[in-house]
């Protein structure tokens, strides 16, 4: 045999092979990485027997599986999720409901840290296990077509939203669906409280909980009627004015967990002081069995700050006369022939057709923002939108003809500019409609700008070469809505909303692509618009009444949601513009709506400063 | 995964379950409900009033309830415990072993830093080869739980990573088993315990967070009290003297410290491993006797040149049992020891 001998040279350790080479390692002593004492026990194997038999040994396998499934250890919500980018508290928030509160908890974490992704990974678990069938989604109406959304596109799950019909006071409807959203003000009203009382199910989850802070409101007592096995409250200010709202809060989770109200009252709230508490840490012990609150502090997750510009585009010539004649086509069309109140969407019932020439030159709502938004878009999505109206409708051929004619628009001029002045930066440039995506693909090209596209229309391969281009060679991204959402964009810095969706939460969500954690660099985000537009107005609002493009992420959720009436914010925008005789009027109604939207603030920044005080920076 | 592959897994689990106890299910075309027939002692465990009963997805009076939820696992456990064997034996009586000359290959595989090797000779062996499976917890403030299995060398006690025994083809049963299982449990205990660390990684991290966040917590309150030593009393608006302060700085630390005692012991974690199952196989293998010299010292090794994965078989840690081709040695004498040892040594 030939003898064997590592080179002399070669001094020991030099040779060794990769460090995984090693497998196991002492059992004896261990820690943490951080140094917690680590005692192992290794049980002994409690046999009954042997046997040559496979089927035997996978039962036990099979049989630990099992377990280890019921123990929520393996999370079955994670995989097959679209674009939802969890974090660590957040699976933890999911492990510890499942394992220790059972389905009863409410989920207060701070707002931007995403409650409703835990509410959300917590129902398709529950789900997936097969331990609910039936769940109903109670949510303030303007954060209803955002909740839908999230639910189909990121977590696969149709949800069914009421008709605006009588058909949702039978009950018919809510046992038909097995999964429910509703708005809350829809739901509390008429005979669909007493529907939905009556049926029962499996999870209810409760958005915006604090609306339901007060036992004497139709919200309290809807939830407290509903027939249900698990439930999840969700606020990130459970405490608005007085701990009593709390104990209410917690009644309809727990009923009897802090005892009947005069007892709580005697046991935890100081006398001439409903908002300072007693004996704190029992208190906190009480909550923690039926609360979770994750802070930015506990979880580490401060974002750079944003700053945000609104740049007015000044309309000119052909482009100012296009802007008249369009608002003239639908003021005229509109006075004429009214609004077709009911859309044509799935989710409410088709009604009749409305009859007579009045009838066929009737637009339906959802139509009318369409042509409005495409106004605020470019002169080109306009004329696409409104092609349609041309053939019957001489007005609207002129309409057509002139967007034809504006070849570079006021916000096209602003955009070059911007362009110009952010070097060294990358920027995402937002649109809502195809048309303008092309216009501006056209205009960038002709200026001579590297760019790379993200929308809709690009298949897998092309948007993942589009963010790699954005990184590594084009300064620009030209993106719709659905742009980028999932992806890691945080090497990008600015934000340009070329349009601008008249749905806040839309907006904050275009921020969001590079606003999220992993961001190092201050945010920028520049709104365009053309002066005098709704799009102008939004702005104003949100901008210089509430500074929504300051708030941390997830807090315009939370003032939209106090935002009394039963609509979504694009709602009502759209019934402003059609209350409104003309511009003058239209001002006033948006003032009057930027005043509801400062109390909506007021009440939520008074309902966070006291839960700060109450619950600390380090509530577990 | 879904829900209804979950239900089916639960389902078939149940029949499985049922049918290796020496009762008989049968499901509904649907598939949510079903019949059963039990021997009376095993319907007794499953807490069912009759030998026949009902089995259902969902919760059904006198039925039994077969899903996640509810009693059932814990149920089927006690009937496994009793009834089902965890150890099973077998032997793979035929395969290739390598004829060629293995002393090419062990210097391809090993290296013996500092030491002279030299293949004696090499011949078939009979070897016993065991998988085990480990249910594993970790616990302190959270809890953490996984499936881990290991499988070794019977006699080298090395770890290898063998493909599942129970899926081979020719499978038979072992003539006789020798040997005393737990003569390896420490050793297979010792290795899943390792792989548990890492699978449990992520967990560890974010209780070392929270333990440095509670610490860094006591850390400011005490802090804060100790610059309040000096401070004027607000009633009889004296300032204390220096012996009151230093008095009060040393309780504030002792207190301090026994604070920060108690967040450990409530931090400190529990690993606790224990026996789902044992795969015992006897399977062909090249065994080599290989003799290493070190300064003047000399010894013999076996290595194995394994027949199911077609390489050779690493050597066992002398010390901590680890598996390893970079053979190192003691100073005194030819032990071999991973290369984590040989850095503590």
């Amino acid at each position: 045999m030939d003898a064997l001998r590592a080179p002399k040279s070669a001094p020991v350790g030099l040779t060794d092979p990769p460090a995984d080479d090693s497998i196991g390692g002492p059992a004896s002593n261990l820690a943490s990485p951080g140094g917690i004492p680590i005692r192992v026990a290794i049980s002994p194997l409690a046999s009954c027997g042997s046997a040559a038999n496979p089927a035997a040994i996978r039962l036990h396998l099979a049989h630990t599986r099992l377990m280890l499934l019921r123990g929520f250890d393996e999370l079955l919500c994670l995989e097959g999720l679209r674009g939802v980018e969890h974090l660590p508290h957040q699976i933890e928030t999911v492990r510890k409901v499942l394992r220790h509160f059972r389905g009863r908890v409410l989920l207060a974490d701070e707002v931007g840290l995403g409650k409703t992704i835990e509410a959300c990974l917590l129902l398709r678990e529950y789900l997936l296990r097969g331990l609910i069938r039936r769940v109903l989604i109670l949510v303030p109406a303007p954060l209803v077509s955002q909740w839908r959304e999230e639910l189909s596109e990121k977590f696969g799950l149709e949800f069914a939203i009421p008709p605006r019909t009588k058909a949702a006071g039978s009950p018919e409807f809510w046992v038909r669906n097995d999964l429910v959203l509703s708005s809350l003000s829809f739901a509390k009203l008429g005979a669909r409280a007493q529907a939905l009382a009556e049926i029962p199910w499996d999870l209810v989850i409760v958005d915006e909980a604090h609306h339901c802070k007060n036992r004497t409101t139709k919200n309290w007592q809807l939830i407290n009627s509903l027939k249900r096995r698990h439930m999840f409250l969700l606020t990130a200010t459970p405490v608005q004015n007085d701990l009593v709202e709390l104990y209410n809060l917690l009644t309809l989770l727990e009923p009897g967990h802090l005892r009947t109200e005069a007892d709580f009252k005697k046991q935890y709230v100081r006398r001439g002081n409903p908002r300072d508490p007693r004996h704190r840490e029992k208190l906190r012990q009480l909550l923690g069995e039926v609360m979770i609150r994750n802070t930015r502090s506990l979880v580490q997750m401060d974002l750079p700050p944003r700053y945000a510009e609104t740049i007015q585009a000044e309309p000119a010539g052909e482009e100012q006369k296009l802007h008249e004649m369009v608002q003239q086509f639908l003021r005229e069309r509109t006075a004429e022939a009214g609004v077709e109140a009911k859309e044509t969407s799935d989710c409410e019932e088709n009604g009749s057709e409305p009859a007579g020439e009045a009838g066929a030159k009737r637009l339906t709502r959802m139509q009318l923002s369409a042509l409005l938004a495409a106004q605020g878009s470019h002169p080109q999505a306009l004329g696409q939108a409104i092609a349609s109206y041309a053939a019957s409708e001489p007005a609207a051929a002129e309409i057509v003809r002139q967007a034809e004619r504006i070849e570079q628009s006021a916000k096209d001029r602003r955009l070059l500019e911007l362009i110009a002045q952010s070097r060294d930066h990358k920027l995402l440039v937002f649109a809502n409609f195809r048309r303008t995506i092309r216009h501006l693909q056209s205009l960038l090209d002709r200026a001579g700008v590297a760019y790379s596209t993200f929308s809709g229309e690009e298949t897998a391969e092309e948007k993942d070469a589009a963010v790699e281009a954005l990184r590594d060679r084009v300064p620009v991204m030209i993106c719709s809505d659905s742009g980028g959402e999932g992806r890691n964009l945080q090497f990008a810095d600015t934000v340009i909303n070329y349009d601008l969706p008249w749905n806040p939460m839309r907006i904050e969500q275009r921020i969001g692509r590079v606003h999220r954690i992993g961001q190092k660099q201050p945010v920028f985000v520049f709104n365009l618009c053309t002066a005098g537009s709704l799009e102008a107005r939004i702005l104003s609002l949100l901008h210089e009444k509430i500074r929504m493009f300051e708030l941390v992420v997830g807090e315009i959720g939370s003032i939209l949601g106090n935002l009394e009436g039963g609509e979504e914010f694009d709602a009502l925008v759209l019934n402003l513009w059609l209350k409104s005789a003309d511009d003058k009027d239209l001002e006033k109604s948006f003032d009057q709506l930027g005043d509801s939207l400062l109390s909506a603030q007021a009440e939520y920044l008074q309902a966070k400063e006291l839960d700060e005080a109450l619950f600390g920076e380090d509530y577990e | 995964m879904t829900a209804s592959t979950v239900q089916d897994d639960v389902k078939q689990f149940t029949t499985e379950l049922l049918e290796a106890t020496g009762g008989i299910v049968e499901w509904s075309a649907d598939g949510a409900e079903g019949t059963a027939l039990a021997p009376p002692p095993v319907a007794a465990a499953l807490h069912v009033p009759a030998e026949s009963f009902v089995l259902s997805t969902q919760p059904a009076r006198g039925g039994l309830n077969v899903s996640l939820g509810g009693e059932f696992l814990d149920l089927a456990g006690q009937v496994l415990q009793a009834a089902v064997p965890r150890v099973a034996a077998f032997r793979i009586a035929d395969r290739y072993l390598k004829k060629a000359d293995m002393a090419e290959m062990v210097v391809r595989t090993f290296s013996w830093p500092n030491a002279r090797v030299r293949v004696l000779g090499a011949g078939a062996a009979m070897v016993e080869y065991q998988t085990w499976h480990f249910h594993a917890s970790l616990r302190s403030e959270d809890c953490f739980e996984t499936h881990v299995s290991v499988s070794l060398n019977g006699r080298s006690l090395a770890a290898i990573e063998l493909p599942d025994l129970l899926e081979e083809y020719d499978l038979a049963p072992a003539v006789e088993t020798a040997g005393d299982l737990s003569a390896l449990l420490e050793q297979a205990g010792r290795l899943a315990t390792s792989r548990v660390m890492a699978a449990a990684a992520p967990f560890l991290a974010r209780l070392d967070a929270r333990l440095a966040r509670d610490l860094n917590r006591l850390k400011d309150y005490y802090s804060a009290l100790l610059k309040e030593a000096g401070a004027v009393n607000r009633r009889t608006k004296t300032a204390p003297t220096p012996e009151m302060i230093g008095a009060k700085r040393e309780a504030v630390q002792l207190e301090l410290r026994r604070k920060q005692a108690e967040v450990r012991e409530r931090y400190a974690m529990t690993a606790t491993l224990t026996p789902i199952a044992v795969v015992r196989c006897q399977l062909p293998a090249l065994a080599m006797q290989l003799d290493v010299t070190r300064k003047r010292s000399r010894r013999e090794f076996v290595v194995y040149w394994n027949s199911l994965l077609k390489t050779l078989e690493p050597l066992a840690c002398e010390r901590c049992g680890a598996s390893m081709f970079c053979v190192h040695f003691t100073e005194d004498e030819v032990a071999p020891i991973c290369r984590g040892c040989w850095n503590q040594a």
